[in-house]
C-alpha cells in the first residue's frame, strides 16, 4: 500500500510551538509592507483564536487589504462609503424611492434649481405606475427580485439555527440576520447571471461572523461593508461551482468532481476503486456539499473557521486546497469506507464524523 | 460480521424512492419525521441529495426503502435524473398554502414521464396543512390531478406529524403489490443497483403497517 499515506496521530502542537507562531504572524502584520506569501504560509497553519488578527489575515488573503498598510485607512473608507452607495441604490423600496423624490423635488423648486432629473410626484409617469410593465420602471424590479428576497430571507433565517450569533430573538441575531440578507440581494442584484444559489447564505456567514468579532469596533461596526466584497472576492474564484449552466463542464461542479476523484485515485487507488467501482458511491452523492459550501456544514463553526484559515491561504484561491482536504477527509476514514457498503459508505460521508481538524489538516498537506 | 443477536429480519425487497419538489416546501422535514420522527422549523437548506433508509413492514413482507430527499432550488435541478432515473416511486411534495409550488409538481410531473420509469410509483404530499386554519382542506383540484396521472395524494404536515406514514406505507403498499404482479414475483426480487439491505444503525423496528 505504497499509495496510502501513514501518519502519526495528530497530536496538538506544543504551547511554546502555538506561542512562537503567534508572535511571527503578529511580526508579518506589523510590517510597513506585508509580505503576503509570508502570511500564507503562516496563516495556513491555521490563526491562533487568541491572537485576534483574523480578521486582518482574512482581509489580507483576500486581497480586500493591500499589503501597504498605509493605504488601508483610504482604502477601507473608499470601500465602505462604496457599499452604502450600493445599499442606497439596491435596497430602498419603491416607496421609500418616490417619497425621497418627491421630497428632494420640493427641495429643489423651493431652492429654483433643476431637479436632476428627479419626477415631482405631480409628474409620476405611465412608466413609474405601480402597475406599469414597463422594464425600467422601479416597481417591475422591485417585483422580480421580491421572489429572490424571499428566499433569502428564508434562508438567513436558516443559517447556522443553533447559533445565538445567527439565530434567535435577540436584537443582535436580528441584525445580523438583516446583514446577511442586506449582502446576499445586493449581490444577487450586482450578479444578475448568478443572482442567489442556495448556500451562498452558508459561504457569507464565516466571513461574517470573524468580521462582526473583531475586537476593533470601528472594523466590527463595518463587518457588513467588509463581508460583502470579501465575499465577492471569494466567490470570484469559485462562482462557477454555483452556475448551472457550467454544471457540466470542466470549470464547473462536475468537473471540480472528477478532479476530486482523480485526487483520491493517485493517493489512494484502492479507496477509490471500492467507492465508485465496488459500491458505486458517486462523488456528487457526498462531495458535492463539501465543495460548493466549501464545508460548512460538515464540521462545527471553529472547525470550520480553523479550516478556512488554511483555505484562504491558498493563493490560487481555495479550491485546489479544499479537494486535498476532501480527499484527506476520504483516507481518515478509509477503513471504515473498506469494508462498507453503498448505504453505510454513503451514510458515513454525508454525515462525516466530528474530526481532529489539525491532524485532517496535516494530511491534507502531505497531498501535495 | 459477525452474528448480531437478535437477528433483525432481513428485508428481501427493497425500493428505491425519490422525494421532489420545489425549495422550502418541506421535504427534508417530511423525511426527517417519517425516518426519525423529528422536526425542526429551522430546517438548514438542502443543497445535495440526502439519503436515508426505512424499514417497515407491509403485509407480512420485511421492506427496505431507500430514500434520496433531493434539493429543491431551480439551480440544483440539472443534477436530479442521477436521483429519479432508476427511481422506483416518487414522493412529490407541495406546500399547500403556496399555489407555485403545486404546479412545480405537474412540471416533475412531466419530466419524470419523459426521464424516469415508464411504471414508476407516484404520490403527492399536499404538505404544512398545519397552516391551514380551516378544517376543510379544499384539495379537489389536487385530488382530480392526482387521480389522472395515477397518483395517490395526501394531505399532510412534518410539523404535526399527520398523514405521513400514511403516504409512505400506501407508496409501500402500491410498490409491493406491483412487484407481486410482474413477471419474476417476489421470489426473485433481485436487489436494484445501488440499493443495500444492510445496514449498521439499529433501529426500531416499526409495527406492522397492515391494514385492508
Amino acid at each position: 500500500m505504497a499509495t496510502s499515506p501513514r501518519s502519526p496521530p495528530g497530536a496538538p502542537p506544543p504551547p511554546e510551538f502555538e506561542i512562537s507562531r503567534q508572535s511571527r504572524l503578529l511580526a508579518a502584520l506589523s510590517k510597513k509592507v506585508i509580505d503576503l506569501d509570508e502570511l500564507r504560509m503562516l496563516a495556513a497553519q491555521g490563526v491562533p483564536d487568541g491572537a485576534a488578527v483574523r480578521p486582518t489575515v482574512w482581509k489580507l488573503l483576500l486581497g480586500y487589504l493591500q499589503s501597504d498598510r498605509a493605504l488601508w485607512e483610504q482604502e477601507l473608507a473608499k470601500k465602505r462609503s462604496q457599499y452604502a452607495a450600493f445599499k442606497e441604490e439596491f435596497l430602498s423600496n419603491p416607496m421609500e424611492t418616490a417619497r425621497r423624490q418627491e421630497l428632494e423635488g420640493q427641495g429643489s423648486e423651493n431652492a429654483g434649481s433643476t431637479n436632476n432629473g428627479l419626477l415631482h410626484r405631480s409628474e409620476v409617469t405611465q412608466e413609474e405606475h405601480p402597475l406599469s410593465l414597463g422594464k425600467t420602471s422601479v416597481w417591475n424590479q422591485f417585483f422580480e427580485y421580491s421572489e429572490i428576497m424571499e428566499q433569502i430571507d428564508r434562508d438567513v433565517k436558516r443559517t447556522h439555527p443553533d447559533m445565538h450569533f445567527f439565530c434567535g430573538d435577540s436584537s443582535f441575531a436580528k441584525s445580523n440576520q438583516e446583514s446577511l440578507k442586506n449582502i446576499l440581494i445586493i449581490f444577487a442584484k450586482l450578479n444578475a447571471g448568478i443572482r442567489y444559489v442556495q448556500g451562498m447564505n452558508e459561504i457569507l456567514a464565516p466571513l461574517f461572523y470573524v468580521f462582526r468579532n473583531d475586537p476593533d469596533d470601528k472594523n466590527a461596526n463595518f463587518a457588513e461593508a467588509d463581508s460583502f466584497f470579501c465575499f465577492v472576492e471569494l466567490l470570484s474564484g469559485f462562482r462557477d461551482n454555483f452556475c448551472q449552466k457550467l454544471d457540466n463542464s470542466a470549470v464547473g461542479i462536475q468537473g471540480t468532481l472528477s478532479k476530486l476523484s482523480q485526487l483520491v485515485a493517485k493517493y489512494d487507488g484502492e479507496l477509490q476503486r471500492h467507492l465508485e467501482i465496488t459500491t458505486e458511491v458517486n462523488p456528487q452523492f457526498y462531495a458535492f456539499r463539501w465543495i460548493t459550501l466549501l464545508l460548512t456544514q460538515e464540521f462545527n463553526f471553529a472547525d470550520i473557521i480553523h479550516i478556512w484559515d488554511t483555505l484562504l491561504s491558498d493563493p490560487d484561491g481555495p479550491q485546489e486546497t479544499l479537494l486535498r482536504i476532501c480527499c484527506a477527509m476520504l483516507i481518515l476514514v478509509r477503513k471504515r469506507l473498506l469494508v462498507g457498503d453503498f448505504t453505510s459508505n454513503l451514510k458515513l460521508l454525508q454525515n462525516y464524523p466530528p474530526t481532529n481538524i489539525s491532524h485532517l489538516l496535516y494530511v491534507a498537506n502531505k497531498l501535495h | 460480521m459477525g452474528s448480531k443477536p437478535p437477528p433483525p429480519p432481513q428485508p428481501s425487497v427493497s425500493f428505491k424512492l425519490v422525494l421532489l419538489g420545489d425549495g422550502r416546501v418541506g421535504k427534508t422535514s417530511l423525511v426527517l419525521r417519517y425516518v426519525n420522527d423529528v422536526f425542526s422549523d429551522k430546517q438548514e437548506a438542502t443543497v445535495q441529495a440526502s439519503y436515508l433508509t426505512k424499514r417497515l413492514v407491509v403485509e407480512g413482507v420485511p421492506i427496505m426503502l431507500s430514500i434520496w430527499d433531493t434539493a429543491g432550488q431551480e439551480k440544483f435541478h440539472a443534477l436530479g435524473p442521477i436521483y429519479y432515473r432508476d427511481a422506483d416511486a416518487a414522493l412529490l411534495v407541495y406546500d399547500i398554502t403556496d399555489n407555485d409550488t403545486f404546479l412545480r409538481v405537474t412540471k416533475w410531473v412531466k419530466e419524470l414521464k419523459q426521464m424516469a420509469n415508464k411504471d414508476i410509483v407516484m404520490a403527492i404530499a399536499a404538505n404544512k396543512s398545519d397552516l391551514v386554519r380551516s378544517k376543510h382542506i379544499d384539495t379537489n383540484e389536487a385530488a382530480s390531478y392526482a387521480e389522472s396521472i395515477g397518483a395517490t395524494l395526501f394531505v399532510t404536515s412534518a410539523k404535526a406529524g399527520t398523514g405521513i406514514d400514511d403516504i409512505f406505507s400506501d407508496i409501500a403498499k402500491r410498490l409491493l403489490e406491483k412487484r407481486k404482479n410482474s413477471s419474476d414475483g417476489l421470489s426473485l426480487a433481485h436487489p436494484k443497483k445501488g440499493i443495500l439491505i444492510v445496514d449498521d444503525e439499529p433501529e426500531k423496528e416499526p409495527p406492522p403497517k397492515c391494514c385492508s
